[in-house]
């Protein structure tokens, strides 16, 4: 019974959005980089570093918005340099994404060892929180008002997902973006630079990144830690792939699974359940999923194909 | 063995033929082949000429780093045998990449697999009666088997459901790790050892010291001998080259008729085992001689770099991986005698595998290689 209790509380759903906003950041960055096709695994190092950055320069300004833009401008610097590898040096999007995640791991310890002293985390150095912000009346609404009492961080997420979608679907960027990754020859006998269109698309995806990881150590934490991160940058890619391709559904599943996150946070207090166990709950959960949306396309097409063979 | 011994002989001078016949008249696979070697070399050589630039920025005292990094290794047989004890995990998840990798398939595994074969591997050696070699040689197989279960759900995935491997082997890692912590400490934990920590592993389920005055073990001869074994199964063996072909172009592969769903599903599972392996000889060669590992490993990446600097290439493993395990002991002396982290070295790695996956690196001199033996075709014909 407690366990229902808790899936129905505030709390518990106030935690499933905190859990959402990183995994939401990291699904759109996939999302915009996937459109102009680009695998881009870089996304969890990407965060890593945003978020030690973000940290470092919000401790050393107190300022809440250098932080945010320093963990932005350090998600482009890494989504410059993939574009970089890919296109000028020509090597596999997916190799070089397992390269820099690696050069993230070993840049964040680095980069704090070097200026901290430890290997661990900024203890030491606490960030400037981003603050929350509290809509009047709307957060008194029963349960929903907890959707109007959240970080700053939560509403810029939301709207990204409209702006993504905007972009995408209205403009002339979006369309190129699309063609691009659609099919790059055909993009580029059309007059569209591949190389300059991959270039923006892995910009955007770095601001993505860079939010995502600032929110993990300017607001959910006020430290970072070099594991901090925990896989969830790859959870947002599973989020994309669910998602399709389309911005709200893709908002949708980032939800679940920072759903599920929440309850392996939030389980750990209510039930007797060893924290160990619920830890695997969200890779689990990410692992059925892509499992089910497989099982899904596999039908799809050959509904498809069933269609066809009737004409 | 007089004729095991003569057939090994003319084998050798055969291979020697061969291999002298390939540097005066290289074919066109040949002069590729050494093309990729050189350009690796290159590669590497470029990672450390830049590493040690970004340390002259980054160090108080860039010299000193420097020499600790390219030099200290060597100052002392302890040292050397460091660099040997970081190179066996390093060698059986390079050769557990290579085999995935030769097959097209992006799994991560390893990093998850060495992880619980280190835990099965420890936990058995710890519990069985059995002692001595028939001790060791259960708890390894145990560790491959239980790693083995894991690596099915990657491998079925991607070979029936067509799920990315890639992804879901990162999700199984962590889920590998939050199980085997569970069990640590729900069951196995030695409240004595004031840590999360198994017992003490048996002296005689151990391996033993291979090198007085150092630590490392007789690990070193197991992953020595799986690569080996990894390169006959791949270069020599049809399942082995049915693996190749699927990785090289799988639509020929299927259109040929051979079992790429099979080879799939061996390849990454084969992967898996030999990962788990090295985690069990990594746990029963240790030096706390417990296991009491909190966070995944790392060795599943490093098998990842490694397989690049081998060109997937099992029998050129060993050589990646001492390389690499020079390295990492330099990374290690540089933080113990100047002020720079040992994580740098994970800095150099991913600039070594941009430089050598960067098919733009050395192009020119490639595109002539080409261009003349195009050349020398034609005259040929003429």
């Amino acid at each position: 019974m407690k366990i229902i209790d808790l899936l129905f509380s505030e709390e518990f759903f106030f935690t499933s959005i905190q859990l959402t906003v990183p995994i939401l950041f990291a699904s759109l960055a996939a999302l915009i980089s996937n459109k102009a096709g680009i695998v881009n695994i870089n996304i969890e190092g990407s965060m890593s570093v945003s978020a030690l950055i973000g940290a470092l320069v919000s401790f050393y300004t107190k300022s809440f918005v250098l932080g945010i833009l320093a963990g932005i401008m350090a998600g482009i610097i890494m989504g410059i340099i993939l574009a970089f590898c890919v296109h000028k040096l020509k090597t596999d999007s997916v190799l070089t994404g397992v390269a820099l995640n690696i050069f993230a791991s070993g840049f964040v310890v680095f980069l704090l060892y070097a200026i901290l002293g430890t290997k661990g985390d900024t203890t030491a150095a606490p960030s400037t929180v981003i603050p929350y912000l509290k809509i009047k009346f709307l957060m008194d609404i029963p349960f929903f008002g907890v959707l109007f009492e959240q970080n700053l961080l939560f509403y810029l997420a939301i709207l990204s997902v409209f702006l993504l979608s905007f972009l995408i679907n209205k403009t002339k960027l979006g369309l190129r973006i699309k063609a691009v990754g659609y099919n790059g020859d055909a993009a580029k006998s059309v007059g569209i630079s591949v190389a300059k269109t991959q270039f923006i698309a892995l910009i955007i995806a770095g601001v993505f990144s860079g939010l995502g990881g600032v929110f993990l150590s300017m607001s959910y934490l006020s430290t970072f830690n070099s594991g901090m991160v925990a896989g969830r940058g790859f959870i947002g890619l599973a989020a994309e792939a669910m998602g399709a391709g389309n911005p709200f559904l893709t908002l949708l599943f980032s939800f679940l699974f920072g759903t599920v996150s929440a309850f392996a946070i939030s389980a750990q207090i209510s039930s007797s359940i060893p924290y160990e166990l619920l830890n695997t709950l969200p890779y689990l959960m990410t692992i059925l999923a892509l499992v089910f949306y497989s099982l899904r396309k596999t039908k799809v097409r050959e509904r498809s194909r069933v269609k066809e063979e009737m004409k | 063995m007089v004729r095991f011994m003569l057939k090994a002989k003319s084998y050798f001078q055969n291979f020697l033929k061969k291999f002298k016949a390939s540097l005066l008249t290289p074919t066109l696979d040949q002069k590729i082949r050494y093309f990729n070697i050189f350009k690796t070399l290159a590669a590497s050589l470029l990672a450390i000429v830049i590493t040690c630039f970004i340390l002259i920025f980054a160090s108080k005292s860039p010299l000193a780093a420097i020499r600790a990094l390219i030099i200290s290794p060597f100052k002392s047989r302890f040292w050397v045998g460091e660099i040997l004890r970081a190179f066996v995990p390093l060698v059986f998840t390079g050769v557990a990449a290579s085999v995935m990798i030769k097959c097209g398939q992006f799994n991560m595994i390893g990093e998850g697999s060495f992880y619980i074969g280190g835990f099965i591997g420890a936990i058995v050696a710890i519990y069985l009666p059995i002692k001595g070699f028939g001790g060791v040689l259960i708890a390894c197989l145990a560790a491959v088997a239980v790693s083995l279960i894991f690596g099915l759900v990657p491998a079925l995935l991607k070979a029936k459901l067509n799920v990315n491997e890639f992804v879901v082997s990162l999700m199984l890692n962590f889920i590998m790790l939050w199980l085997g912590m569970y069990f640590l400490q729900t069951f196995f934990r030695d409240e004595a050892s004031g840590d999360i920590a198994t017992k003490i592993i048996p002296d005689e389920n151990r391996f033993h010291t291979l090198l007085s005055g150092t630590y490392l073990s007789t690990g070193l001869i197991v992953a020595v001998v799986i690569a080996v074994l990894a390169g006959v199964f791949l270069y020599k063996n049809k399942s082995g080259f049915i693996i190749r072909t699927t990785g090289e172009n799988p639509a020929y592969a299927k259109y040929a008729g051979l079992g790429v769903t099979s080879a799939v599903i061996l390849s990454q599972l084969l992967g898996a085992a030999i990962s788990g392996f090295g985690g069990a000889v990594e746990v029963l060669g240790g030096i706390e001689g417990r296991f009491n590992w909190k966070a995944l490993p790392g060795f599943g990446f490093d098998g990842f770099i490694v397989a690049i600097l081998a060109g997937n290439n099992p029998f050129l493993v060993p050589i990646a991986a001492l390389f690499l395990a020079y390295l990492r002991t330099g990374a290690v002396l540089m933080s113990l005698e100047t002020d720079i982290a040992s994580e740098f070295i994970q800095i150099i790695q991913a600039l070594i595998i941009i430089i050598v996956a960067g098919q733009a690196f050395l192009r020119k001199l490639k595109n002539r290689i080409l261009f003349k033996s195009e050349i020398q075709s034609e005259e040929v014909k003429a």
